[in-house]
Order: C-alpha cells, then structure tokens, then sequence
C-alpha cells in the first residue's frame, strides 16, 4: 500500500497543503497577500538548534462515521486532556460552515486560554466534502493544549506552534481509536525563542501599516475587536509581531473563522461580516472594524509603541519587532512600551547622531527607571554604544548599581 | 412574567432568563433569540416550549421543517400562526431543498445559527385549544456532546429544562440494521431528562415524551406496531422510557417517499442520497400527541 493509500484509509492528512509532502517534512509557507500588493510571507524556518522535543496534548475535531456516531465531534484524544477541557473545547470547536473561506484549501486558527489555565490552539481546514452527503465542506481541526510554560516557549505565538506542528511527524487523524499519544513538538522550532528573526515577512505599505496599528491600538488597549480585513491570516501574522510576549499571552483570538458567540474572543479577524453577525457582535460588546474605512490611531500613550511597529511594518524589519515584542514577557504597559521605543529610535538614531544628540540620548536614558526587562537590557547594548563613541558613563552606572 | 419588564429596558431570556436590553437580537447568554420573549410579550400568554431532540444525521430539520408547514397549512384539526418571519425560515429552507430533491444542509453547532421557529397553533375543537410553541432546531452534534457533558452547550441544558414537551427521534432504519447507536442515544438523552427532573426523582417524570422513529420507510413494519419495534429494536431506551417516564408513546414517521444514492467520479466523493420525492407519512401524530398532552 503507497503512502496516500494509507492517508486514504482514515479521514486525511492534517493539512490540506501538506498532501503530497512526506510526513514529518517542514511545511513550506503560503504567501497571504494584504491589500495593496503587499505580501506577507508567514514561514517560520526550522532552526538547527538542538532543544529538546516538547509534548503537548492534542485531538481531533471533525465529523466523521465511526462506530460510535456520525456528526462533529472530539474523534480522538491524547489521554492528558482533561473532560472539562474537552467540554470547552468542543463549545467553541468550528464545524460545518464556520471557516470565511469557503474555498478547499481555506483554514483558520484560534487561540485561547482553558479554565485549567493551559493553552489551546485549533488549527482548522476544509478537509472535502462533508461525509453525510448534504452539501458543503467538512471543517477538520486539528486541537492542540499547551501548558503555559511550553506555550511561553514558542514567544506565546499561535503561529509558531502551527509551524512547530507542521514540522512534526503528525499522523493521520484516526477513526477508529479516541486515544492517541500525546503530539511531540520539534525542539528544533521550539528552541528559537526569538524565532521571529527567521520569520520572512514583506514589507507592507504605509496605508496597510495605519490601518494594522488601528488594530494594534485596540488590541493593546485591552478592546474586543472584530476586523473585516481581506486576508486574516496575513494580518495576523503581521499584527502579532507587535503585540509583546505579556499580551500575546492572555489574547484570545479567532482568525479565518465566521463570529459566533461561542467564540467570542478578544480579538476576531474575520473576511467578511453580515449584517446581522455585526448587530451579534456589537450586543456582545465588541467594536467592528473594517479594513476599507479604518482610521489612524489616535494619540495616546501608546503611540511610541504603534509608530515603533508601523515603522518595522513598513521598512520589512518584522523580525526584529518580533523579537524585541518576545522580550518583553514581564510588562505591555503602555508606558513601558513607550520606553522600550524610544530607546528603540534612540539607538536606531546614535550612529548618525552629533555629539550633543548623543548627550541627550545618554541623559535621558541615565535618569530613567527601566519599566521592563527588556527596557533595561537593551539600555546595555546603547550603554555599548555610547562607550563606543566614547561617550559619558552615566547609564553605566546606574545600571551597576541595580 | 415577561409583562412587567416591558416598562423596563431589558427583558428576560425566555430560554435561560438572563436579562438582556430588550433591544437585543439574541441573548448574551445562551444565544436564543429574543424575539421569542418579544412575541411572548405581545402574547401575555407563557409559551410552551416543544423541543425535538435527537442525534446527528437523525432528520430533526426535514422532519420538523414539514410539520411547521403541515400546521401553516392547516393539516386535519390544526391551524397555526408563525409568530416573525424568522419562524418561517426553516420550513422554507427544507421545503425548498426538497423540491430541488436535496436534503437541507447540516445544521451548524454553533447555536446562533439554529432556526427558531414560534408558532400560534390552534387545534379546532367545540372548544379550541391555543398554545404558543416554540420549537428549535437544534443541530445532533450539540444535542450529543450536552448529553455527554452537561453543560457544553447552556442554551440546550437550559431548553431542556424549560420544555413542556419532547419529541424524541429516533433513527429506525439505523436501529432495524441492528445498530445499537440509535438505542443507546435514546437511552443518554432519556437519563439525561431525567437528571434534568431531579426533583422528581421519587415518581416518573411527568413531561409528555413522544418517541418518533424516524426513516420508517426503509422498515415499513414499524408503522404496523412501533411500539414493539421499539421493544425488540430499542430495548434499552424502551424500558428506560417505561419506568421514568409517566406519558410516552411512540410513533413511526416517513418523509421521503423514495431515495436514490449518487456518487462522484472520485473515490474521495461521499455518497448523496437524492429524495426522489416526498410522501410524507406519520408527521403531525407526534405532535398531536404532544399537544393533547400540554
């Protein structure tokens, strides 16, 4: 029997995109487009760092014949997730109809955090047509739960444990056992705690990046959103390299899938809305946003932060948003996102900086509290900097004596 | 009950009694719609509530779809009034399907996507009887997994609990192939109603429970005696429904007057089953049951 054979004798592979890929080979990325031409390019290479593998729990969510019944369900699990776990997944688990695209290839992706305080991720595709023969597209979702710490791991960022999980060795969803072992997670994704430096994402315009840090501002300011943009997918991937480890951790989002209140998360991309999903979600409190008429963000004492991410956004410097967004695990206060950009600009402006420039960027940061870890760290790099230059040694200081 | 609220902004849930503005489309809690309380209102009368439970693939849409447009029509003694346009979508929807010999798309677990249905049904008599109903149409895969895990799926824990009456549906072409599923379903949803009444636990239950097997066209015999169809064919569910339940009776249903199966070219294609056309048989009993019951 030839390896598609076997997929065929179960309900098929995980990932519509991975067919015709060995199994266990890593996923190469798709390229979303946001309006405007701009790509956005979500592959997260698998690095060579030798971490070890992590587990997690997963299932399965579908609808498929089985002895014990027709109709969506949790087909299979891992024996570590627990029944009240199960019970809430399956209240928000998409099913016939859920995903905004109703194309073969369309998926979607939601995370949110369990009573029991793990994390849980549904990576959602079409996967055909549905079994009983009544129309449309059955919606496959593949269930994974993660304790916090090893959700911490992968910078709290639901697409990196998709990559994570595509480049697992994943086999085919079952039908006729409900227990499978626990899912293992490559070290070698997992390792790279920054691995937003291997995340190749394109540029996106000056129109794109107003109306992306409209979202952020929302995001950031603690507002359940709802966002009809063209391409939730690539927006999120764009979006989430700004939002620091700390918020990424307690967001909840939807991405790709219809607003239900059953999954009424903090943050809901969806493609389009009708009218009267619109009226559910504002009852249920959340602001509607769509791509076409978003406005800039007002000012607020987030704006260091959202001129930080539109500048990354716009030069192609994602990656270096990403990584400092995953320094940040202690604190999203907007005041020490303020400081965290502005020591950002001042060490962007030092090498082009003249002397009394350098002064005042040395003086303002030698006075300064640092209001998070990664505040305090990258006042070092600018300490070296300036040593560099040969400037004073204020900061120095201040930072020995902490 | 709802009357007094009226002169307030919010309104109860006629479902789960969350107080919502009354403004709201549907309830923040358990997602039922509120035009129900709004028609509730309008009425000054306390609905009772019909629920049809029953298991995926089972045929709860057609099923109720054609006997909301029998009462619309007003088949033998009934007459019946939609109460919003909303409680004629899904006799529409399956009405429409069948005469494309399509069976309705599956219905969505996800309960904002459920078809309501409120009905003023009337069944003439020297002294006629009016009930306002409420009916959903809930999708199997929910029913399922709030009887398997209480409390999953509120606005079902809720309803249920609510419920005047229950047409329970039962797929009896499933249970005379010899599948046990149909069997066992019936069991959990019945054990399920009955932690339900839990202070009823020292006498049977008293809401009315029709039992509908459904499909009965692929075992015509179970209209001869569904009783004993159940007896030898739902044995778990029978002596189930016999010793906690007070007022059960079973009924034997048919929609389809003849099916064909088609398949695609490609061995991944499901095979669709086509109602060639429509004979229905045993819809409104059920019902009528139900409703002398109330």
């Amino acid at each position: 029997m030839d390896r598609r054979s076997a997929l065929d004798r179960y309900s098929g592979s995980w990932d519509a995109n991975r067919e015709g890929e060995p199994p266990g080979e890593p996923r190469r990325g798709r390229s979303p487009a946001l309006p405007c031409g701009t790509t956005v390019n979500t592959h997260f290479g698998v690095g060579t760092t030798e971490t070890a593998d992590v587990r997690c729990e997963h299932g399965v969510f579908t609808s498929v014949r089985s002895p014990t019944g027709t109709g969506y369900r949790l087909i299979a699990a891992s024996a570590g997730m627990t029944a009240d776990e199960k019970r809430e997944i399956v209240a928000c688990a998409p099913s016939n109809g859920s995903l905004c695209d109703s194309s073969a290839g369309a998926t979607a992706l939601v995370s949110f955090r369990l009573s029991s305080g793990r994390q849980c991720l549904l990576f959602s595709r079409h996967a055909g047509p549905e079994p009983t023969g009544r129309g449309g597209l059955r919606v496959e979702t593949h269930v994974l739960v993660l304790d916090a710490a090893v959700y911490r791991q992968f910078g709290c960022d639901p697409q990196r444990v998709r990559a994570a999980r595509d480049a697992a060795p994943v086999p085919p969803a079952p039908t006729r056992q409900s227990t499978i072992p626990p899912l293992v997670l490559p070290g070698s994704v997992v390792g790279h705690s920054t691995v937003g430096a291997e995340c190749r994402v394109d540029p996106v315009d000056h129109v794109a990046a107003e109306r992306l840090a409209s979202i952020l501002a929302a995001v950031l300011g603690g507002s359940r959103l709802v966002g009809v943009v063209p391409e939730p997918h690539a927006a999120l991937a764009v979006l989430l390299s700004g939002v620091p480890a700390m918020a990424r951790a307690r967001l909840s989002l939807s991405c790709g899938l219809s607003f239900a209140p059953a999954r009424a998360f903090a943050l809901v991309l969806v493609k389009g809305l009708a009218a009267d999903k619109r009226g559910l979600a504002e009852e249920h409190g959340f602001s509607v946003v769509t791509w076409e008429t978003l406005a800039p963000p007002t000012a607020s004492p987030l704006s260091g932060w959202l001129h930080l991410a539109r500048e990354c956004w716009i030069t192609g410097r994602m990656a270096e948003l990403d990584a400092l967004s995953a320094e940040l695990t202690d604190t999203a206060a907007p005041e020490a996102l303020a400081q965290v950009a502005t020591l950002w600009a001042d060490a962007e402006h030092l090498d082009r900086a003249t002397p009394d420039e350098a002064a005042a960027i040395e003086r303002r940061h030698a006075t300064a509290g640092p209001l998070s870890a990664a505040y305090a760290r990258r006042r070092e790099q600018l300490v070296a900097q300036l040593a560099s230059r040969g400037a004073g040694t204020g900061i120095t200081d201040l930072t020995a004596t902490q | 009950m709802a009357t007094a609220a009226t002169n307030q902004s919010f309104l109860p849930c006629l479902i789960c009694e969350t107080r919502n503005p009354s403004s709201s489309a549907a309830c923040k809690s358990c997602g039922a719609p509120m035009a129900l309380v709004r028609e509730a209102v309008a009425q000054q009368r306390d609905p009772r509530i019909v629920s049809v439970v029953g298991d995926s693939n089972v045929g709860k849409t057609v099923y109720l779809g054609f006997l909301l447009d029998m009462l619309a029509q007003r088949a033998q003694a009934f007459e019946a009034l939609p109460r919003g346009a909303y409680s004629v979508d899904l006799p529409q929807t399956v009405i429409s399907h069948m005469a494309y010999r399509m069976f309705p798309p599956k219905t969505p677990m996800e309960s904002n996507e459920w078809n309501w249905a409120y009905y003023q049904v009337c069944k003439r008599a020297k002294t006629p009887k009016w009930v306002d109903l409420v009916m959903p149409d809930m999708a199997g895969e929910a029913i399922a997994a709030e009887v398997a895990a209480p409390s999953t799926f509120r606005v079902i824990e809720h309803l249920l609990a609510k419920s005047n009456g229950l047409l329970l549906l039962v797929d009896a072409a499933l249970a005379a192939h010899g599948s046990a599923q149909p069997d066992f379903f019936g069991l959990k949803m019945l054990s399920y109603i009955d932690g339900l009444h839990g202070e009823e636990r020292k006498g049977k239950i008293l809401m009315p429970v029709a039992i509908v097997l459904t499909k009965a066209d692929y075992y015509p015999a179970c209209f001869d005696d569904p009783v004993r169809f159940a007896q030898a064919n739902l044995n778990r569910l029978w002596n189930m429904a016999s010793s906690r339940f007070e007022h059960v009776a079973y009924f034997a249903t048919s929609v389809v007057g003849s099916l064909a199966y088609a398949t695609g070219g490609g061995g991944d294609e499901p095979v669709v089953p086509v109602p060639l056309h429509v004979s229905l048989r045993g819809v409104l009993e059920p019902f009528e049951w139900i409703v002398d019951q109330l």
